[in-house]
C-alpha cells in the first residue's frame, strides 16, 4: 500500500531534477522573486488541467490542479492552483462526503500552506528559478447530513479557517524548455514542462506525483 | 494474562493520566477556550466522556473536532485522542499523541496504517518515521503486529537503520487486537442511550459505544469475516441508531461485502426510521452491484419517497448522464421548495461534473452503462422503458470514437457479469445480456429487449 497525498509524506528522496536545481541553486545567480499576485492583466498563453491521484490501486483523484501560462509585459509566468475542489475530486471514504470535493485534502492543503512546506522551482535556459506560494481563493468543501426525517442536505461548510486552494507561481526566464516542480516536505508533487517562447508559449506536461512516482526518472 | 497485562495497562494509563492532569492543570493559554468545563470532563468516565465528546461536535463534527482535539491535549487524555484517531481518521488527534509521548501513541500510529484514507494513513506513516528507533523496539517487542501496511513501515525502517530503544518501547502499551477494540460490533439485543449519565454502569452496553465501534471499522481497511457478517447483522439490530450508523458503515465497504438484500429491505419497508432508509440508499448508492443502484436510481425518480434526497445527493456524484434527462421528466416534482431547489442543485452539479470529459472518461463509463441497462432488462423494472433506450442511444452516440468503440468491442467479447454481483446465475444472466447490447450498439440497431 503506497497511498500518497498532494501534502503528505516527508521521508522519500528527491528527483533527479531537483537535486540538480539544488546544486544550480548553490553557484547560480539568485533568482528572481516572484511578485505576489499579478499586478496586470496577464496574457493567457495557455492552460491545462490535471487530476492530483492517490497512487494506491484504482488510486482517486484527492485534488485538482490548473496550470496557466501567462505573459505580463516582457515575462512569462506559471502559475499553478491545487484545489480540494473539482469535478473529479473524490471524497473521503463513507456516505458523508460529496463527490467533487475532498474535505481531508482542503485541511491537509491549509496546514501545508501555513507550515511554509512547500516551494515550487523552475529550471530554465537562464538558469534556476524559485515562485512564490500562497493560499488562494476560498472554495466550498461541503458535506452530506442525514436528518431524522430522511432527508439529506448539503451543509455549509462553519470550517474555520476555510478551505483554500494552494496557488503557486513562478517566472521562467528566457525562450526554451523550462522544468517545473512543486515540493512538499521536499518531496516532488507535482511537475509541469512549458516551451516559452518569444511569440508564446505552451504548457508540454502537467502531473500530480504520488509519494513513489517523484523517483521516476 | 494478555487480559491481566491490558488491566494493568489501563490502570497505568489512567494513572498516568490523572497524574499528567493535576501537574497541567491551569496550563491553557488565555486564547483557548475549552469547549467544556475541565472539571465537569474530569468528573466523567472514558464513556462519560466520549458521550459528551459526541454531544458537543454534533452540530459540526469536522470543523469542531478541531477544538476538540486541543482541549484533549490540554487534558492530557489519551484514551479519548485514540479514539477521536481511529473514529476519524485524525491525523492531528495522532499528532497529539504523538507529541505528547503518550504510552498509546504508537499502536494508536499503527493502527490508523489500516486507513482507508491515505490522509491519515501518510500521517502515521509519518509519526512513526520520526522517531525510528522506539518503533523499531515497539515491533521488537510485538512481531505479531508487523501486518500489511505496518509490515512495509518496518522493512523501511529497518533500511533506515537498526537502532532499538527497548527502554522507552517497554513503557509503550501494546498493539491492538481487532477482536478486542471492536467487540461492540457483537452487542447485546439490549442497548442503552447513554443519555445525561456521566459515568458508565457495569454490565450496559451503550448505543455509542456500537456507534464508535462502526466508525473505527468504518475508517479501517479490515476486510471480509468476521467483520462483513458483524456489520450485517447490526442491520437488523433492535436500536434503529444502531442500524442507521451500520447502514452508513456499509457505504464505505467493498461492494462484494454490501449486504445488498437487508439493506434493500430497509429502503422498501415503509415502518422503518425514515433517516434508516436513507442511510441504506447511501450504502446502496454505488454502481456496484446493479441491482442495488438500479433501486437507487427508482428512489431518484420517485419524490414521494422519504429517501429522494439522499438518493439524488448520492447519484449526482456517479451517474453518467441518464439523470440529467430523467429528472427534467419526473411525474411528481419534490415537495416543497426547498425540495425543489435541492433538485434544481443536484442537476446543475451533475451537469458541470459531466461536461468536457475526454474520450477515455466515456470509454470508460462503456461497461456500467451496459452493465446498468442489463440489469434494468433483466429485472423487469419500469426504469426500463426509460433507462435502456437512453443507454443504447449515448453509447451509439460515441462509438465513432476510437476508446469508446474498442471498449464497446472488448464489452461484446468478454463483459462479465460477475464484475456486477456476487450472485453466479445472476451474473451469468448479466454477462448474455451486456454483451448482447454491446454488439447492438456496435451493429447500430435500434434497442430491444435481451
Amino acid at each position: 500500500m503506497t497511498p500518497s497525498v498532494l501534502l503528505g509524506a516527508t521521508l522519500v528522496a528527491a528527483s533527479v531534477v531537483s537535486a540538480a536545481l539544488a546544486l544550480q541553486e548553490s553557484t547560480g545567480a539568485p533568482a528572481p522573486r516572484a511578485p505576489a499576485r499579478a499586478t496586470e492583466v496577464a496574457q493567457v498563453l495557455d492552460r491545462r488541467e490535471a487530476d492530483f491521484f492517490e497512487d494506491e490501486p484504482g488510486g482517486r483523484a484527492v485534488a485538482a490542479l490548473e496550470a496557466r501560462l501567462e505573459r505580463e509585459g516582457p515575462r512569462t509566468w506559471l502559475r499553478l492552483r491545487a484545489s480540494p475542489v473539482g469535478p473529479r475530486v473524490t471524497p473521503p471514504a463513507g456516505a458523508l462526503g460529496i463527490g467533487g470535493s475532498n474535505r481531508l485534502s482542503a485541511q491537509e492543503i491549509a496546514a501545508i500552506v501555513a507550515g511554509k512546506r512547500m516551494e515550487i522551482l523552475a529550471q530554465g535556459p537562464a538558469g534556476r528559478a524559485r515562485g512564490s506560494v500562497r493560499l488562494g481563493e476560498r472554495c466550498e468543501v461541503r458535506e452530506r447530513r442525514l436528518h431524522a426525517d430522511g432527508r439529506v442536505t448539503h451543509e455549509e461548510p462553519a470550517d474555520d479557517p476555510p478551505a483554500r486552494e494552494a496557488c503557486f507561481e513562478v517566472a521562467l526566464e528566457g525562450p526554451g524548455l523550462h522544468a517545473v516542480e512543486v515540493l512538499v516536505d521536499g518531496e516532488v508533487r507535482v511537475r509541469a514542462r512549458c516551451r516559452v517562447a518569444p511569440e508564446g508559449g505552451r504548457i508540454l506536461l502537467l502531473e500530480g506525483l504520488g509519494a513513489h512516482d517523484g523517483e521516476r526518472p | 494474562m494478555r487480559r491481566l497485562h491490558c488491566l494493568a495497562l489501563g490502570f497505568a494509563l489512567t494513572l498516568g493520566g490523572a497524574l499528567s492532569l493535576r501537574a497541567d492543570e491551569p496550563a491553557a493559554p488565555p486564547a483557548l477556550v475549552d469547549p467544556v468545563d475541565g472539571a465537569r470532563w474530569r468528573a466523567r468516565d472514558a464513556e462519560g466522556r466520549w458521550a459528551l465528546y459526541l454531544a458537543k461536535i454534533a452540530p459540526q463534527p469536522g470543523p469542531l473536532t478541531t477544538p476538540w482535539i486541543e482541549f484533549l491535549e490540554r487534558q492530557g487524555d489519551w484514551q479519548q485522542l485514540e479514539w477521536v484517531a481511529m473514529a476519524t481518521n485524525s491525523s492531528q488527534a495522532t499528532g497529539v499523541l504523538a507529541k505528547l509521548k503518550s504510552p498509546v501513541w504508537v499502536r494508536c500510529c499503527v493502527w490508523c496504517l489500516r486507513a482507508k484514507d491515505s490522509h491519515a494513513f501518510t500521517s502515521a506513516k509519518q509519526q512513526l518515521l520520526a522517531r525510528p528507533d522506539i518503533v523499531r523496539g515497539w515491533f521488537a517487542l510485538h512481531p505479531e503486529a508487523a501486518t500489511g501496511a505496518a509490515q512495509e513501515l518496518l522493512h523501511e525502517l529497518n533500511a533506515l537503520g537498526s537502532g532499538r530503544d527497548m527502554r522507552v518501547a517497554k513503557l509503550l502499551a501494546p498493539p491492538h487486537d481487532p477482536q478486542v477494540l471492536l467487540a461492540a460490533l457483537v452487542p447485546p439485543p439490549k442497548l442503552v442511550e447513554f443519555g445525561a449519565r456521566t459515568r458508565a454502569e457495569p454490565g450496559v452496553t451503550y448505543v455509542h459505544q456500537v456507534e464508535r465501534a462502526l466508525a473505527i471499522l468504518e475508517h479501517s481497511d479490515l476486510r471480509g469475516e468476521p467483520w462483513a457478517g458483524r456489520l450485517a447483522a447490526l442491520l437488523q439490530h433492535g436500536s434503529p441508531a444502531v442500524r442507521r450508523a451500520a447502514a452508513l458503515t456499509a457505504a464505505g465497504r467493498p461492494w462484494r461485502e454490501l449486504p445488498v438484500s437487508r439493506l434493500l429491505a430497509r429502503v422498501d419497508a415503509a415502518d422503518e426510521r425514515p433517516d434508516v432508509r436513507s442511510a441504506a440508499v447511501l450504502a446502496l448508492s454505488r454502481h456496484q452491484p446493479t441491482s442495488a443502484y438500479l433501486r437507487v436510481l427508482g428512489v431518484a425518480l420517485d419524490p414521494t419517497h422519504p429517501s429522494f434526497t439522499a438518493a439524488v445527493s448520492r447519484l449526482a456524484d456517479s451517474d453518467s448522464g441518464f439523470l440529467l434527462e430523467a429528472w427534467a421528466t419526473l411525474d411528481a416534482a419534490p415537495a416543497g421548495p426547498e425540495g425543489v431547489a435541492f433538485l434544481r442543485t443536484a442537476r446543475e452539479r451533475l451537469a458541470a461534473r459531466l461536461v468536457g470529459r475526454p474520450e477515455e472518461d466515456h470509454a470508460a463509463w462503456v461497461q456500467a452503462r451496459l452493465a446498468l441497462a442489463a440489469e434494468a432488462c433483466l429485472s423487469g423494472a419500469a426504469i426500463a422503458a426509460t433507462l435502456i433506450p437512453w443507454t443504447m442511444h449515448a453509447l451509439a452516440a460515441q462509438r465513432t470514437l476510437p476508446l469508446v468503440r474498442q471498449a464497446l468491442k472488448a464489452a461484446a467479447e468478454s463483459f462479465a457479469g460477475g464484475d456486477w454481483t456476487t450472485d453466479a446465475a445472476h451474473a451469468a444472466a448479466l454477462t448474455e445480456s451486456g454483451r448482447a447490447f454491446a454488439r447492438d450498439v456496435l451493429r447500430g440497431e435500434a434497442p430491444a429487449a435481451k
